[in-house]
């Protein structure tokens, strides 16, 4: 992922918003729409995605299906009931964040 | 441009000697290879899949094996939230409670042999638990080695050590504090181990479902 440190703390929060706006997803597809929403600034590597999406399915935050697509299978993510609550807070956290960030670097903004 | 039934295969033994053993990690890492090979050749790469295969392994592998060495925590953090969430349940105290009045009721009713004799039962259920486990893998999609499934026999060789720890104290069984800590230790051990039976069947039925009708 490209500035790590920066987005590393986000990644979690990233994944429940776009399987939240979407019904389910596969990894491959997550890094790029995140690639294609932030034209090309956010590049998220297989080696942060995975483990922060099983991480959420171990939490009960995400449901899993597996699905045989192009001579191949395909595990699709989606919310359960609980990571579409998660992810309501998680957003909200994400905005107070920005808010006092904002209020730190550009005062006259915030 | 999708890729063949054998260039699939190909990822899939390459992953496989690259030590991603696992089929259940291994399935989901062969889909983003293929997608992002099938995205570089849509993209106008016209050299061929194993040219394209090369560079992508190049670029990534050292990202896909981090993948897998994480996947393997998230499998037992998996078994350990399952685990301690069926602990909370209601079955789990009433077990304990049956199991001890279980064994009081065995103890007065019994000579002090009969007692020692069931309560070595305990440990046998771990290791059908474990066995149990690997007899699974016969049965489902080709042998193929899951997980959650394989690691699942570690807590199952750790509480067969459990009840030795009670089962010592019967050697001395002339005071009630002795009986007490038999029965309870026994009756923990017991419960802890049916409660690991009951998390792994309900594993295996996540698995059977989420590959079931796949070929």
């Amino acid at each position: 992922m490209s500035n790590s440190k920066l987005y590393k703390g986000s990644l979690t929060t990233i994944i429940l918003k776009l399987l939240n706006e979407n019904d389910k997803m596969y990894g491959y597809e997550i890094t790029q729409r995140v690639k294609e929403l932030t034209k090309g600034e956010l590049k998220i590597t297989e080696g942060a995605l995975y483990p922060a999406l099983h991480k959420l399915e171990a939490e009960g935050l995400l449901d899993v299906e597996v699905a045989k697509v192009d001579n191949r299978l395909r595990k699709y993510y989606k919310l359960t009931e609980s990571g579409t609550k998660e992810t309501v807070n998680k957003l909200e956290e994400l905005a107070e964040y920005i808010k006092t960030m904002q209020a730190l670097v550009n005062p006259k903004l915030a | 441009m999708k890729l063949t039934k054998e260039d699939i295969q190909f990822i899939d033994n390459y992953l496989d000697n690259s030590d991603v053993i696992y089929a259940d990690i291994r399935m989901e890492m062969v889909d983003h290879v293929a997608s992002d090979i099938e995205s570089r050749m849509k993209s106008g790469d016209t050299r061929g899949f194993y040219y394209v295969f090369k560079d992508y392994m190049v670029e990534n592998k050292a990202q896909l094996l981090k993948e897998n060495r994480q996947f393997l925590k998230s499998a037992d953090k998996k078994i350990g939230q399952t685990f301690l969430k069926e602990l909370k349940k209601p079955i789990t105290p009433l077990l304990f409670l049956a199991s001890c009045i279980g064994y009081y009721v065995l103890y007065q009713n019994s000579n002090l042999e009969t007692f020692r004799a069931c309560l070595s039962i305990v440990p046998l259920i771990g290791l059908t638990g474990f066995i149990l486990t690997y007899v699974f893998y016969q049965g489902v999609k080709d042998n193929k080695r899951f997980s959650v499934v394989e690691r699942l026999a570690f807590p199952f060789l750790a509480f067969y050590q459990l009840p030795n720890i009670f089962l010592i104290r019967t050697r001395e069984l002339n005071e009630t504090s002795d009986l007490f800590w038999t029965i309870g230790g026994a009756s923990l051990a017991l419960t802890l181990m049916l409660v690991l039976v009951i998390i792994s069947v309900k594993l295996f039925m996540s698995y059977e479902t989420r590959f079931k009708n796949i070929a």
